[in-house]
């Protein structure tokens, strides 16, 4: 098996105070480009994999296959990161190429001149992506679009999407020193189909059994931020202190 | 008056073999229902799909079961019999004749009907209905012509007595998989199971393995047709790291293979050591091998050698070495078993560590220790770091899931 990467090291880089669950590519990010199939797998102790297939509307000898990995937790994506390097032939895989922003907490990619195969992780999620077309392409530009979806909060406190939104939030000790159960509800009221992500100033995210907690940095009340999207990409943010 | 055949089972019995075709469907999502020819429904022979296995048949009489309605008929009881509706073409004596025979011939031994015709049988009727009657096949060529993919289209005819002539009724065709024996795991017999065998899987394998006659024969024929889809259809993925593209931990996205194999996307071109041992595997089995796809680990180097759909002798990707590679490989996986390797070729030379090469696609060659030159030799070679780190791992042994 590959023992090139060290996963210890990867700690320190994982985005803990991030938590993003139900997520889908939006048409915002995706714009440009046609899905043409999305699977969702059968969820598993470990992770959600949703596969997205997409062709580009313009140059349509040019396709992208998207892995996202709802994992319960940054270790876990951690890794199913480490499982997905061991089936890969190649001994090591280099980093993505440095960019203004660096691509998520923990990033790879394949050889060459184009990026035509990445794998990242960002807080919670592992996402891989591939070139699957007639035509290679670089699938970097999607991998920041995602990337950015992941991690990005949004400048103003309220976006235009709170008015169909059904939500409520309540947080509640545990037997645990510092742990805390998160439990959160979000509807549309018209069925339409929302993701969230959770900030925190610190602390971690994860989920055991399905459930929700945070690990608070110290005994204070913690201060969360709800963010919830839409399909189209539009938003809306709750301060949940 | 008239008699009409109503259809025709080939699967009639599902729990056997020994006597007619076996179990399969067409894909994940579709399956094959049983009578497999009906009367309106079955225009072309596509559309009346059936597989025999060579081994569980031979030395038995194989039967199909059909079913016959009569109309403004008063006589309860006909003879009843097919014949090959393509026999030879009478002598025209000449070159055109002789061309019309070879070209016949050909076709033949391609794709011509290997069940034979159907035995006479006097079948009778109640309420104007005979039932599904079982016909016995007569002189099928199924093990003379070994694995392939005919076509067989009977005339069915039918008289009151002996004294009279046949008369004409429906002609019905059928397209007929032929494989070695009884499909081994992943896939399976088992009623409703999307691990029956695949016919969009049996149109590949039985057309690579055509005429095969044995498991390594058929194998070989395998591994040689998925290591010629490069460059055209697939390649070594140099620029995804030799990364899996169809096959994952556990399963197979055979769906999307087969996709890729009929010009669209897929899961793309690339494919690496794991995705091609998983293709000759399960191509393989399908036809009744018994191969199993299995690791050698773990970071070895490399002597140069052709990848799939590269003609650049190298060690892969111009990289120093792989963390594993995987082959389809028979028994145990182990040091003394045969590996069947479709990802790349091995120089077949006295010394595979460089020029010249003589390429040698790795068919049924005996993994080996590092001071023969078998195939572990070939591959990686005799330094520190190389073959002595390329150690069989019958532990990573699967046969995927199929999706």
């Amino acid at each position: 098996m590959n023992d090139q990467y060290d996963i210890n090291k990867w700690k320190g880089l994982a985005t803990k105070n991030l938590f993003i669950g139900d997520y889908f590519i939006d048409k915002k990010t995706s714009a440009g480009w046609y899905l043409y199939e999305k699977n969702v797998s059968t969820k598993t102790s470990d992770y959600l994999l949703t596969e997205y297939y997409l062709q580009h509307l313009i140059n349509k000898d040019e396709a992208i296959k998207i892995d996202i990995h709802e994992c319960a937790s940054w270790d876990q994506a951690h890794a199913l990161l480490s499982q997905y390097l061991q089936v890969h032939m190649a001994q090591e895989l280099p980093r993505t190429r440095q960019q203004k922003e660096r691509l998520g907490d923990v990033d790879y990619a394949g050889f060459g001149d184009m990026e035509q195969h990445i794998l990242f992780t960002r807080a919670n999620m592992l996402v891989v992506l591939n070139t699957i077309g007639h035509n290679d392409v670089s699938v970097r530009a999607m991998a920041d679009a995602i990337d950015t979806d992941f991690y990005l909060r949004p400048l103003q406190e309220e976006g235009t999407l709170s008015a169909v939104i059904n939500f409520s939030f309540s947080i509640n000790k545990t037997d645990e020193e510092n742990i805390l159960e998160l439990q959160l509800s979000i509807q549309d009221n018209l069925q339409r189909p929302l993701w969230y992500k959770l900030f925190a100033a610190g602390g971690e995210f994860y989920k055991r059994n399905d459930q929700l907690f945070f690990n608070s940095p110290n005994d204070q009340a913690p201060k969360i931020s709800l963010i919830i999207k839409d399909e189209y990409g539009a938003w809306t943010q709750k301060n949940l202190s | 008056m008239s008699v009409i055949l109503k259809a025709i089972k080939f699967n009639h019995d599902s729990n056997a073999l020994t006597h007619d075709a076996i179990t399969i469907r067409r894909n994940k999502t579709e399956t094959i229902s049983v009578p497999e020819w009906i009367d309106g429904a079955s225009v072309n022979a596509e559309d009346s799909l059936a597989a025999y296995a060579m081994q569980e048949t031979s030395g038995q009489t194989i039967t199909i079961q059909a079913r016959f309605h009569l109309v403004n008929e008063r006589a309860s009881s006909f003879e009843i019999r097919a014949i090959d509706a393509n026999k030879a073409p009478r002598d025209q004596g000449g070159c055109i004749g002789w061309l019309i025979k070879l070209i016949y011939a050909i076709i033949q031994a391609f794709f011509g009907n290997v069940l034979g015709d159907v035995k006479t049988r006097v079948t009778n009727f109640s309420n104007n209905d005979s039932g599904f009657v079982s016909f016995d096949l007569l002189n099928p060529k199924i093990w003379t012509k070994g694995v392939g993919v005919y076509f067989t289209e009977w005339q069915w005819q039918y008289r009151r007595t002996r004294k009279q002539k046949w008369t004409n009724m429906q002609m019905s065709r059928h397209k007929i998989y032929v494989i070695l024996e009884a499909p081994k795991s992943s896939w399976n017999q088992t009623a409703n199971s999307d691990q029956l065998p695949w016919t969009e899987v049996l149109d590949y394998s039985c057309n690579w393995a055509r005429f095969a006659k044995t498991r390594d024969e058929a194998a070989t024929k395998i591994t040689e047709s998925v290591y010629g889809l490069g460059p055209a259809t697939f390649e070594y993925d140099c620029p995804g790291g030799g990364s899996s593209h169809y096959a994952s931990w556990t399963t197979f996205n055979c769906t999307k293979f087969l996709e890729k194999l009929k010009g669209l996307f897929g899961n793309g071109k690339y494919i690496n050591c794991t995705d091609c041992a998983t293709i000759v595997t399960t191509f393989s089995n399908v036809l009744g091998c018994d191969l199993w796809s299995s690791r050698m680990q773990s970071s070895f180097k490399l002597n140069p050698l052709l990848a799939i759909g590269s003609n650049t002798w190298q060690t892969a990707c111009g990289w120093s070495g792989f963390s594993y590679h995987e082959v389809a490989w028979k028994n145990n996986c182990d040091a003394n078993d045969e590996i069947f390797d479709a990802c790349l070729q091995v120089d077949a030379d006295a010394n595979p560590t460089g020029p010249p090469h003589s390429g040698m696609l790795p068919v049924n060659i005996k993994f080996g220790d590092c001071n023969t030159m078998d195939y572990r030799l070939r591959l990686s070679p005799g330094v520190a770091g190389g073959c002595t780190n390329c150690n069989p791992a019958p532990a990573t042994r699967i046969r995927r899931t199929v999706l």
